[in-house]
């Protein structure tokens, strides 16, 4: 059990080549945690100890939860292995953050969500600057993945959730908490379905569409997916604002 | 054939939510208000039936109650082993029917059930031309309706609890300070406070706080009255 205040864990599978050069050049305080089975080869890449989880915990939803039943601290960032850049959206261009940085913004955001009384934060998903909106810099209705900090335990990600179980998080936080706390003024790349290792194993267009029946059924029109340019495009639809008072 | 039921807690079995299968052939797909309700249910009046398992752990019946049950944490399991001789009876000690929250309890029950019904036609089918008998269960109209109903559109739905309520509204208002003395000064005012962060070893800068709008009319309140 690992017990810092706020717990920043990096999740990774077969990606011990690429990781320093990834995700571990922004984090390089993240505990890793990996498969039993892959101590070897991720040993010595971090100062701190691994934190290793069975072999046949994979996909999204059961890793992210083991993690969290794992690690005692309340405060728990999760990120992902594929971090490639970090970047502030607020200027002309968009501004490269780096250690130490990225750290204090870290912090900053999970105690601004839990001082807003949201239990999930995270960033913006798009680092192109041309689509932040400088009129909100902060999302309270959406969803998040990349690094994302969990304020304390009372939810549970949905264990049969491989794919979208990011989604489904932060659909029982809208439930149950009302908001999320998303700050749009930042944002990570990631170098997201292109390499080998991570969720790749998982990841098939059937099992997309049987996640995205599965989600449907759930949340009914409270999201929406479409398939568009050869991706997949999830939007969460749960209003927080009574209209007619968005500009008193 | 000796019969035996015996009341225990998990064994090694059963230990927790994830040692119960889900059933793959569920004839029921359930709905997206069944659903809601069912975790309103759980969350306002805690666990009212059991679930039923086969001797492998494969749910019989209770699906979406474990799946509820998971999202919503991971209750402790109590497992009852029987051979369907003895009516297994769940005493709530803390209910009593003369209240209003076991009132309400009943109700939902037997509503959770109603709305969260959707028979899957094709599973139903399937399940009948592999043996199953069916037929005490649905008269020959019911089941020409079922096998001939169309998928329900089940996207559309929205969800009551998801909704805004009445007058809920969540937005914010953003302070911009252009010198460290109003900075330290709102900060004295609101109390707000530097944090100190184990991971790394160092403090924490300045790049923005949130205080809460309950919070901040009691501070405005406070002031006013002097």
């Amino acid at each position: 059990m690992i017990t810092p205040a706020i717990a920043l864990v990096c999740m990774s599978r077969r990606r011990a080549r690429t990781w320093p050069r990834q995700s571990g050049r922004f984090f390089p305080e993240a505990t890793l945690c990996v498969a039993e089975e892959e101590r070897d080869e991720y040993h010595g890449l971090t100062k701190r100890e691994l934190l290793l989880h069975p072999n046949n915990v994979t996909g999204i939803g059961p890793v992210r939860q083991w993690i969290l039943d794992h690690v005692s601290s309340p405060l728990v960032y999760m990120v992902p292995d594929d971090i490639v850049g970090a970047y502030g959206l607020t200027g002309t261009y968009a501004n490269h953050i780096a250690p130490p940085l990225i750290w204090d913004l870290l912090v900053n955001t999970i105690e601004c969500a839990e001082a807003a009384g949201a239990h999930l934060c995270g960033f913006n998903q798009a680092w192109d600057v041309r689509k932040f909106t400088p009129l909100q810099p902060f999302n309270l209705n959406g969803w998040v993945d990349g690094p994302m900090g969990v304020v304390g335990r009372e939810l549970r990600y949905d264990p049969k959730l491989k794919l979208h179980a990011d989604t489904d998080f932060a659909l029982q936080h809208l439930r149950k908490f009302r908001i999320i706390w998303q700050d749009n003024r930042f944002a990570f790349a990631h170098d997201r379905w292109k390499q080998a290792g991570g969720n790749a194993v998982n990841r098939t267009k059937a099992a997309h569409d049987v996640e995205f029946a599965y989600l449907h059924r759930k949340w009914g029109a409270h999201l929406r997916t479409r398939w568009a340019k050869g991706t997949f495009i999830s939007k969460i639809s749960v209003e927080r604002r009574q209209h007619g008072t968005d500009m008193l | 054939m000796k019969r035996k039921s015996t009341a225990a807690p998990a064994n090694g079995a059963l230990r927790s939510l994830a040692d119960l299968k889900p059933d793959p052939n569920n004839a029921n797909k359930g709905t997206t208000r069944g659903r809601a309700l069912l975790h309103t249910s759980i969350r306002e009046y805690g666990f009212g039936r059991s679930v039923l398992v086969d001797k492998h752990g494969q749910l019989i019946a209770g699906n979406k109650t474990v799946e509820a049950a998971g999202e919503s944490g991971a209750p402790e399991l109590v497992v009852v082993q029987t051979d369907g001789s003895q009516l297994v009876v769940v005493q709530r000690t803390d209910l009593d029917l003369s209240d209003s929250a076991a009132r309400e309890l009943a109700i939902a029950d037997n509503r959770v059930t109603e709305v969260g019904l959707a028979w899957e036609p094709a599973t139903l089918k399937s399940l009948q031309e592999s043996g199953a008998n069916l037929e005490d269960f649905f008269r020959p109209p019911e089941w020409a309706k079922l096998l001939n109903a169309s998928e329900d559109v089940v996207a559309d739905e929205t969800l009551p609890e998801m909704e805004c309520q009445p007058f809920e509204h969540h937005d914010y208002i953003m302070v911009v300070f252009r010198d460290s003395h109003a900075w330290t000064r709102a900060c004295d005012l609101l109390g707000i406070r530097r944090e100190g962060v184990t991971l790394g070893g160092r403090r924490k800068i300045g790049i923005g706080r949130v205080i809460g709008a309950d919070r901040l009319f009691e501070i405005l309140d406070g002031k006013r009255k002097k």
